[in-house]
């Protein structure tokens, strides 16, 4: 679990525990929640912009996500893992977001327009290299545009996240199987929609 | 291992999520086999190439205005109404993301609104019908019998005229009439004897002030002498019409229960005409003249065929009698008409025999013309 030192007024080199934040929130002190929103604001963004690949609808959605865990955050166990409790509602926003806006054509035209915001890697590649990536990056993001959202959020967790298939299943709440062939039809996809360049 | 099997793993081999001996299975696999090396290379570029699908990070700027927002939000959260809390909180659910959904929801809703409110509108409309019934009953009882009791009164010198004994004609007379007339008398009961409840018309309501009275298939109540003069025919005790009223509410239904009531109501109208006709040798023909318009209008006003039946047959008689006492070519010409068409309406045996008869009078009266 994610260890940090915590600005308590008590001790502020002290080591706490995500658990030891959420009592304090149980407690009615608003400052470990704080804490815990600054432990996991970048991953959780860093998530729903994976599965928005929009920077407002990320924001908007990671906002909601704290906001949605504040809420439960009195009938929240905290021997569980709140870090995977926040992907799980992260994940799902995103999930519900997507269906509801209907918004992935748009989304990924325009992720494409803003491409030059993308990394790619930092090598050194050829002009021709990089024509080539660039087209196989276009061809991915329609591949991608394609995938279910639950196909994505699997994916997401995976590459993006680097979790395990034991935290994706836990995040997800979902079995190890279905993490598997999740991860598996979505690289299938992906693989049959770049196969003539690969 | 075989291919399919590798295939499979290759994935967690990937991903790194395979357990040490399974992992040298599918090395051991991967050096002798190319077409799961090149699906694994596939995989491997696959993977890269969406690592390198990354999204831009946003600057420190916007990580410090993060938390303040979270907190505006938190805030004006806590203060907002229980409703809206439980809008946000359930927003989803409460308005579904999906359009056709929202749609399916309303018109679902609407249609079992509806369904609901009309089994309930009808089952208390369907209790107070039920609760009003003996009452009404029992008030048009009441009615008839007086206006039984005022006909009898008035004009109708003669017999204590029930209306309802006016379509009730004893086995034996009819029998008279018919020798009288040079027939054998019918083997069959009268049709008015034979005749059950639910043969009987259904009509529409009316009060007894109303000139368009209801209508039974019933015989003329006045039956031709030989020598052409209308004679009275013989009725039934009010009594006995009220008897079989009640017996038929027990069996009817309740329609039919007040269907018949009226029937007995406008046989006593057109009785009271009949009566009237005897009891003014010189204005008669205008009475008949009444009966003529009264069942025109409703043969015009009625479009149903069991209510024409009945109602053919008044205009038949109304024409019959008429005619006789005028004995025009055009008002037997009419007759003949009518009896032909009550003749397309009837079903009983006697009274179809009946309107031949007075057809072939009717025939012989005009031949002589």
């Amino acid at each position: 679990m994610t260890t940090l030192s915590v600005p308590s007024e008590d001790s502020k080199t002290a080591q706490v525990t995500d658990a030891d934040l959420i009592r304090g929130v149980k407690e009615g002190r608003r400052e470990c929640f704080d804490q815990l929103v600054l432990r996991h604001q970048r991953r959780v963004y860093a998530i729903t912009r994976q599965m928005t690949s929009h920077h407002q609808d990320a924001d908007d959605l990671a906002q909601e996500a704290f906001l949605a865990a504040y809420r439960a955050m009195e009938r929240f166990d905290e021997r569980q893992s709140f870090s995977a409790y926040l992907c799980r509602i992260a994940i799902n926003l995103s999930i519900n977001h997507l269906r509801r806006r209907k918004r992935w054509l748009k989304i990924w035209t325009k992720s494409r327009e803003e491409a030059g915001d993308r990394t790619m890697g930092g090598k050194a590649v050829s002009p021709q290299k990089q024509l080539e990536q660039k087209e196989l990056l276009s061809r991915l993001e329609k591949a991608m545009d394609a995938l279910p959202a639950h196909q994505k959020a699997v994916l997401v967790l995976k590459v993006h996240q680097e979790m395990s298939y034991q935290d994706i299943a836990q995040t997800l709440k979902i079995s190890l199987g279905t993490v598997m062939s999740r991860l598996h039809r979505a690289r299938r996809h992906l693989r049959s929609q770049l196969e003539d360049l690969l | 291992m075989r291919c399919h099997k590798i295939k499979k793993l290759l994935d967690p081999f990937l991903d790194g999520e395979l357990s040490e001996e399974k992992r040298q299975e599918v090395i051991d696999h991967l050096e002798g086999c190319s077409s799961c090396r090149q699906r694994l290379e596939a995989l491997q570029e696959v993977e890269t190439l969406s690592q390198q699908l990354t999204q831009a990070e946003p600057d420190e700027a916007y990580w410090q205005t993060f938390l303040p927002r979270l907190r505006e939000k938190i805030t004006r959260s806590e203060q907002a109404p229980a409703h809206r809390r439980i809008r946000e909180a359930f927003g989803d659910i409460l308005t579904p993301p999906i359009p056709w959904v929202r749609i399916a929801s309303a018109v679902a809703t609407a249609v079992l609104v509806f369904i609901i409110g009309r089994a309930v509108f009808q089952h208390e409309a369907r209790m107070r019908r039920i609760s009003a019934l003996p009452k009404k009953l029992l008030t048009e009882q009441v009615q008839t019998a007086e206006e039984n009791r005022k006909y009898q009164e008035d004009g109708a010198k003669q017999q204590g005229k029930s209306a309802l004994s006016t379509t009730l004609k004893p086995r034996e007379e009819m029998d008279q009439e018919e020798s009288e007339m040079g027939m054998a008398p019918a083997p069959e009961e009268s049709p008015e004897e034979k005749r059950s409840p639910e043969q009987l018309p259904s009509e529409s309501r009316s009060t007894p002030d109303q000139e368009l009275p209801s209508v039974s298939e019933a015989v003329p109540r006045t039956q031709p002498t030989p020598g052409g003069e209308v004679a009275p025919s013989t009725r039934q005790e009010p009594t006995e019409s009220a008897d079989q009223v009640v017996q038929f509410e027990i069996q009817d239904m309740e329609g039919k229960k007040r269907d018949f009531l009226f029937l007995g109501r406008a046989a006593e109208k057109t009785s009271a005409v009949t009566s009237m006709a005897m009891a003014d040798k010189d204005s008669h023909a205008d009475h008949w003249h009444q009966q003529i318009q009264i069942w025109q209008d409703f043969i015009e006003a009625h479009p149903r065929d069991e209510q024409l039946a009945g109602a053919y047959l008044q205009l038949a008689d109304g024409w019959y009698h008429l005619a006789q006492l005028s004995t025009l070519h055009e008002d037997l010409l009419q007759a003949v008409e009518a009896h032909r068409a009550a003749l397309d309406f009837a079903t009983e045996t006697t009274t179809r025999r009946l309107l031949r008869s007075r057809i072939q009078v009717l025939e012989k009266m005009l031949e002589k013309k």
